[in-house]
């Protein structure tokens, strides 16, 4: 865990990908990219299912660890809503609707149609942005004044050295007012920020390492 | 009489066919396999045709497809199509050429009315025996040519084009083959990796001999050759002065950015020429231009990579100049035989040394064409992405069982060895996602019928499939495109990842400023003139040294026979290559067969170990990391390791760990445990990573840049580096994860060779000298290593003085 602070207040960036605010008991993560894997099997590319097994598994984890009273899913809950199968809805389901927490979306450029999908997953759908504690939560990072924080971009950041290279994601924060948060799912690229491009937290396997600037 | 008409068709254009062009076609007419080995530009299409051709004359009005040509040049389909059509003006055949470009309306028009010739490349064979249709197309096939076999031979293509082959056989009853290769170190092999298991053939071989002469650049006495160095722009003047107006010369370089160079800086000093630039990152409308050009003549000089190295013959080049060196004795050849040749006329290449490693090279390269010893071809085989791909083309045909599909594919020679085993592996991968018990729930790709045949699970997929179908995957490329205005062409990704906006940097013949980079676009606009500095360099394809040149130059530091003959100016190059090894012997010591020498000195940086097995470039890539890694498993140790295609250099802070070097020579160098210490020793799984990306897409894992994309399929889109991820994270064993390592292991680094090199230095004793300052030797190593960790002036500073103190010293 890692201490971060952001728009005044005080925040715990997890090695789960999760940010932990523990005053309020809330746990902010998003790009969840539900069924990524399933989709792209049923198109004939081959992704292991542990994979997504792995996703659930670290949220699960993720929630009862924290005793999070209050979950919030920033965008792109799903990847592909219109490819859900009944099977899939029913795992989904069995998995989250046990754990008595209360959900929260904003839904994100993935979840098209994806609003009944949600529902039934005991998820509240909010308003792209909303207002919490003085922060706008949205899935689009944007230009414009406020404290965000969003999702979508899936940070990552690259160290190099003379041959060497690793790439990690991130929890970044740029112009001191948008905080990016890692795509949850471990199924995911994204741009590589360089050390010195934000105010990087790189997750490196089971730990946040302090900011890189 | 046998060949009347296309006898009468060379007689009326005054010719008479070659014996060797008479030869092939009787064994076309007997129904033989051959291998037709041929310089270019002396008749080989017609050789390869040409019986062919004197039937369709003979029976004018025939219908069906009789005769494949397949060629692994888009471009050259087009000039094909023509040179075939001139013997057949005026009558009812048609020749259609069929490629990437081919629009689809053509594409559809072939299946309506077959053609009696087509002529095609390998990617679009294979997409034409994708469709239900082609049993028809095909059935009444009598010759297939495989033009360029030697190059197609070495690649993924070559795999793929030889498991079209076993279908088009299948399909038609009373086929021949017929591959054309240029000059061949061992054309048997070439004829049996093309010929399907238990057919024969004949060689077939062209005596039409083109002497090659090498002509060096002397360099002026107040210029002095370079001891390093790429660019060579101090001959500017001497080559400056080779070009003729009129008289059209082609410049070869080794890299793109080479080519940038030469063209910027030979435009200003004759620019009363037409000067064009010609290399494989430039928009292929801007290629097109210059290689019709270069056919009618209309320009002076190209300067070009490789890309101009294949293809059809240019009538009006005159002049073949080399910059560097060309690193092959086969390049060296294939180049000289662009130029245009009257019968009995020689080729003289003028070659501009960059460096003065460069003359022992060129001597070096004398020896190996006078005695004909060609690099040797080493064909991949096993390729399971290929097959991968294949076997999902032939679904598409027709659903196939799978004891017949085996059947098939092991015809041909890169899966002959394939066992029922691998077979079935794959078979699991294509219908369950992989061959491991890992759980791939909803996948699919093939599925097995009823009846117990495999076939494509919809057609959606079969459509994807279709758009994916080629093996050529090219290294990451980035396009640059003006802000205002077109496409100027690609280069490499990691090139661009280094740009920031405000760089400048040259391509396409101009200056450029970085706009931005994004959306794997890099925009540009053109640089004011204030912005002076550049970025000096993107790589550009290196050319590693052959293995066959590479040992050669050995013999160069202690030469006793004389010169070859074929050197024009032999007496000015052997009293240069003394003065090398003269200088060398006095500093340190030179170069001897049969035993491995080394240097050690010690500067600034800390301490050099300098080792040369002259093995190349690749070999010595895989070999210093490995050398490393084991000093550094015997004592603590940070090593720098640099290569070339002489030699290694270690260069440590302590003298300690070099001790053990050479100490513990025998096992530093073991052939022992290579696979397992090489793992160790490279980042092994960030090369493969790379790879991966070229496995992925060649077995259809990945769809990337297909024109007109869907939008249902961006939700399909992930990079082959994710997938990469998540396979070697849950399913490590996955066959395409293997393949893709075992491409790095041969491509990147030659294992096989490895091998063979580390056993004959095991032999080997090393013997080390202590030197004061680095030799002619060991200086460009050095000045390698510190080119990618200190800014140009600085390299430039410091290899001028070192320079200088090898010049006081002579």
């Amino acid at each position: 865990m890692q201490h971060l602070e952001f728009g005044l207040m005080e925040f715990n960036a997890r090695a789960d990908r999760t940010l932990w605010h523990r005053e309020s008991r809330t746990l902010f993560l998003s790009d969840l990219h539900l069924g990524k894997g399933a989709h792209f099997r049923q198109a004939g590319i081959p992704v292991p299912e542990a994979s997504e097994i792995s996703d659930l598994e670290r949220f699960v984890k993720a929630i009862t660890e924290t005793r999070a009273t209050s979950v919030w899913v920033l965008g792109d809950l799903f990847h592909e809503p219109q490819s859900i199968t009944e099977t899939q809805m029913k795992r989904w389901q069995s998995t989250l609707l046990s754990l008595g927490t209360e959900f929260k979306v904003i839904l994100g450029n993935h979840d098209r149609h994806a609003e009944p999908f949600a529902r039934a997953l005991g998820f509240s759908v909010e308003p792209e942005p909303t207002r919490w504690n003085g922060i706008e939560l949205a899935h689009h990072p944007d230009d414009g004044s406020a404290f965000r924080i969003a999702g979508h971009i899936h940070p990552q950041v690259e160290f190099k050295a003379a041959s060497d290279r690793l790439v990690c994601p991130c929890f970044a924060i740029k112009d001191q007012r948008l905080l990016l948060l890692p795509a949850f799912t471990g199924f995911s690229g994204g741009p590589r920020y360089q050390p010195r491009d934000a105010r990087c937290f790189p997750i490196v396997s089971d730990h946040v390492l302090p900011p890189t600037n | 009489m046998p060949f009347e008409h296309i006898t009468s068709y060379f007689e009326n254009k005054g010719f008479q066919p070659f014996p060797f062009q008479l030869e092939a076609w009787m064994r076309t007419a007997s129904g033989k396999h051959q291998l037709i080995q041929c310089p270019t530009g002396s008749g080989k299409t017609l050789a390869a045709t040409g019986a062919l051709i004197d039937q369709l004359l003979a029976t004018p009005n025939s219908k069906g497809l009789r005769l494949l040509y397949v060629t692994p040049l888009r471009a050259m389909t087009k000039d094909l199509e023509l040179a075939l059509r001139e013997p057949l003006s005026g009558t009812d055949i048609t020749v259609l050429a069929r490629n990437g470009d081919t629009s689809a309306k053509d594409r559809a028009s072939l299946f309506r009315k077959h053609p009696q010739i087509l002529m095609t490349t390998p990617e679009s064979l294979s997409v034409i025996l994708s469709s239900p249709k082609s049993n028809e197309l095909f059935a009444q096939l009598e010759l297939i040519v495989v033009d360029e076999w030697h190059d197609l031979m070495a690649t993924k293509r070559g795999v793929q084009m030889s498991l079209c082959l076993q279908r088009l056989l299948k399909l038609s009853k009373k086929t021949t083959i017929t591959g054309i290769s240029a000059t061949l170190k061992d054309p048997q092999m070439a004829l049996d990796v093309l010929l399907p298991k238990g057919e024969t053939g004949l060689l077939t071989q062209a005596t039409i001999d083109r002497v090659v002469t090498l002509t060096i650049t002397e360099s002026n006495d107040d210029a002095r050759l370079p001891w390093a160095g790429h660019l060579g722009l101090s001959l500017l003047k001497p080559v400056s002065q080779a070009l003729i107006k009129g008289k059209t010369t082609l410049l070869f370089t080794n890299t793109r950015n080479q080519a940038e160079q030469w063209y910027q800086a030979l435009s200003i000093v004759r620019m009363d020429l037409s000067i064009a630039l010609h290399h494989g990152s430039l928009a292929s409308a801007t290629r097109q231009e210059v290689e019709t050009k270069l056919k009618t003549g209309e320009i002076d000089c190209v300067v070009a990579t490789s890309a101009l190295d294949l293809g059809v013959d240019f009538q009006a080049v005159e002049q073949i100049v080399q910059i560097g060196s060309p690193r092959s004795v086969s390049r060296l050849i294939q180049r000289a035989g662009r130029a245009s040749h009257r019968p009995g006329e020689g080729t003289d290449v003028l070659l501009v040394p960059t460096n003065r490693l460069h003359l022992n090279e060129y001597a070096a390269l004398a020896d190996a064409l006078d005695t004909e010893s060609l690099e040797p071809i080493r064909p991949p085989e096993q390729c399971l992405d290929v097959l991968i791909q294949h076997l999902v083309t032939m679904a598409l045909q027709a659903p196939w069982k799978p004891d017949d599909m085996f059947e098939e594919v092991t015809q041909a020679w890169a899966y002959r060895h394939m066992t029922r085993d691998t077979f079935r592996r794959l078979l699991t991968v294509l219908t369950k996602g992989s061959d491991s018990l890992k759980e791939y729930p909803e996948y699919r790709k093939l599925e097995e019928r009823d009846d117990g045949r495999f076939t494509l699970v919809s057609n959606q997929a079969a459509r994807r499939h279709r758009m994916s179908i080629g093996t050529i995957v090219s290294h990451a490329h980035v396009r640059v495109k003006m802000r205002r205005g077109g496409s100027l062409g690609e280069v490499e990704e990691s090139f661009a990842g280094r740009l920031q906006p405000g760089d400048v940097f040259r391509f396409s013949g101009k200056r450029l400023e970085v706009v931005r980079f994004s959306d794997g676009e890099l925009i540009v606009k053109p640089a004011g003139s204030r912005k002076a500095s550049e970025i000096p360099r993107w790589t550009g394809g290196r050319l590693p040294l052959s293995e066959t040149l590479a040992t050669r130059v050995v013999s160069d530091f202690q030469r006793e026979n004389p010169l070859s003959q074929r050197i024009q100016n032999s007496q000015w190059l052997a009293q240069a290559l003394k003065e090398t090894a003269e200088i060398q012997a006095r500093i340190s010591h030179c170069p001897q067969t049969g035993v491995t020498i080394a240097e050690r000195f010690k500067t600034r940086d800390g301490y050099h170990l300098c080792i040369y097995p002259f093995a190349g470039w690749l070999v010595h890539q895989a070999l210093g990391p490995l050398m490393a890694s084991r000093i550094a498993k015997r004592t603590p140790a940070t090593l720098t390791v640099t290569v070339n295609d002489y030699g290694i250099e270690l260069l440590s802070p302590e003298a300690g760990p070099l001790d053990i070097c050479t100490e513990h020579w025998s096992s530093i160098v073991q052939s022992k445990e290579l696979q397992q210490d090489l793992e160790k020793a490279l980042n092994l799984s960030e090369l493969v990573r790379r790879q991966f990306r070229a496995t992925a897409r060649i077995s259809g894992l990945i769809f990337e840049g297909y024109p007109g994309r869907q939008k249902s399929l961006r939700m399909l889109q992930t990079s082959a580096g994710l997938l990469y991820d998540v396979l070697s994270q849950y399913d490590p064993d996955h066959v395409l994860l293997m393949q893709a390592k075992n491409d790095v292991l041969r491509d990147e680094f030659d294992i096989e060779r490895l091998l063979v090199v580390l056993q004959s230095l095991e032999q080997q004793s090393v013997q080390v000298k202590q030197i004061m300052q680095p030799s002619p030797l060991a200086l460009p190593l050095v000045i390698d290593r510190l080119s990618s960790r200190l800014s140009t002036e600085t390299i430039a500073q410091r290899l001028e003085r070192m320079t200088r103190s090898f010049d006081a010293a002579s």
